[in-house]
């Protein structure tokens, strides 16, 4: 993925999230999502979808370790580890 | 052919609202919005009775209901209360004893959580393909948690029932297929750790909670992706030919979960029970087979998957056609 690709990535995952938590609710890249109490299945399930709907990926049983998904750098540096495979 | 021949439910004592559990004033914010919103309104509140007597009931009701004489059951699998009564002796021959079913072998099965009940349902089907003189097992349980506390955070409240179901050869409810898959990397995930404390102080505890609500929810919408394709594609049912979708009685946010991650419906008659029943543990699917059945939800020739999971972590899909 080249450097512009990043970019965009970063920036979907962030408006995805920004999206899905409210304006109300500040964070920045390096902040735990999860900290934010968005902690449920359901969550989860959207934010999985999204990630392999986007991004053409599939979150297997072992990438599910939370910390990559914990935050936005943590998802963005996920998604590019997967799409180096 | 293996079929469930028949289902009993035994809950006795009263029917108590869940609002008016004592242990919900102990619980912090977001505990409580769970417990309030989970789908539980009643639970049965059996008193000082066990479980072990609750599975005992259950399979005596059973019998009387079925006329089917003790002396003729072949094989009995007891579904073990994850707090047994004592250690060392043994419910499951106590329960042979008890019901007088002389000619039967008698053992436990335990660990799997909800899905101690997949599992008992694919052994009575083996046991009576491997045993051509076997011809009635008899499947029971009782749901009777010592703990005073009945809300297991962040996942359900806990009601009291006895379940029993006996499989026979016939091909009315015909067991098809259940396959089953394990991981260990959840083996704690929840417990109560018991030692040095008395009976009141029990409480169970969710170890990690964004494990649970994470990982573990992602995991099982692809461990029960893999069952499910596996077991219909070898059978050659493809999905849209399954005609009711069963699970465990969790909370309504469970159902709308699975619902969502693929795209099915779950049985109303599961959100039904948990609404009056609470969760029942390892009984939970055959009281909402039995609903469906008794409603006539479930009209002979239909496919049913019964989709059953634990957290400590097993995986379970069970084909029944009607």
């Amino acid at each position: 993925m080249d450097t512009t690709t990043q970019a965009g990535a970063r920036t979907i995952i962030r408006e995805f999230l920004r999206k899905r938590v409210g304006q109300d609710i500040q964070f920045n890249d390096a902040e735990d999502i999860f900290a934010a109490g968005l902690v449920n299945s359901l969550f989860a399930l959207e934010l999985v979808v999204f990630l392999e709907q986007s991004f053409d990926i599939t979150v297997e049983n072992e990438d599910l370790n939370l910390q990559n998904f914990s935050t936005v750098e943590n998802l963005e540096a996920f998604i590019l580890k997967k799409k180096d495979k | 052919m293996t079929g469930i021949h028949s289902i009993a439910i035994y809950t006795p004592g009263t029917p108590v609202s869940v609002q008016s559990l004592e242990e919900k004033n102990s619980l912090g914010e977001n505990e409580l919005t769970y417990f309030n919103t989970c789908g539980i309104n009643t639970v049965y509140d059996a008193g000082s009775i066990s479980s072990y007597a609750l599975a005992l009931g259950a399979s005596e009701k059973l019998l009387q209901e079925t006329g089917i004489s003790p002396a003729s059951i072949d094989l009995i699998i007891y579904l073990q209360s994850r707090m047994p009564e004592q250690f060392i002796s043994s419910e499951s021959t106590r329960l042979q004893q008890d019901i007088g079913a002389h000619n039967a072998i008698s053992f436990a099965i335990s660990n799997l959580g909800c899905a101690d009940s997949s599992m008992a349902l694919k052994l009575a089907k083996d046991h009576l393909a491997a045993n051509r003189s076997a011809s009635n097992v008899l499947i029971c349980y009782g749901n009777k948690l010592i703990s005073r506390y009945r809300f297991r955070n962040p996942v359900t409240i806990m009601g009291d029932g006895g379940v029993a179901a006996l499989v026979t050869r016939n091909s009315e409810n015909k067991i098809v297929a259940a396959d089953i898959q394990t991981n260990g990397r959840y083996w704690d995930l929840f417990k109560l750790e018991y030692q040095h404390l008395t009976p009141d102080q029990y409480r169970e505890t969710c170890t990690d909670v964004r494990r649970y609500g994470f990982e573990l929810a992602i995991e099982s919408k692809n461990r029960f992706r893999e069952i499910n394709e596996t077991l219909l594609s070898r059978q050659g049912i493809a999905p849209q030919e399954v005609h009711h979708y069963l699970m465990q009685n969790i909370s309504a946010r469970a159902y709308e979960y699975y619902q969502s991650a693929f795209d099915i419906q779950i049985s109303p008659v599961c959100a039904m029970n948990l609404a009056q029943y609470g969760h029942l543990g390892a009984g939970d699917i055959f009281l909402n087979y039995q609903t469906g059945i008794n409603a006539g939800l479930f009209q002979k020739g239909e496919k049913v998957l019964i989709m059953n999971n634990s957290p400590v972590a097993a995986w379970s899909s069970v084909l029944i056609e009607v």
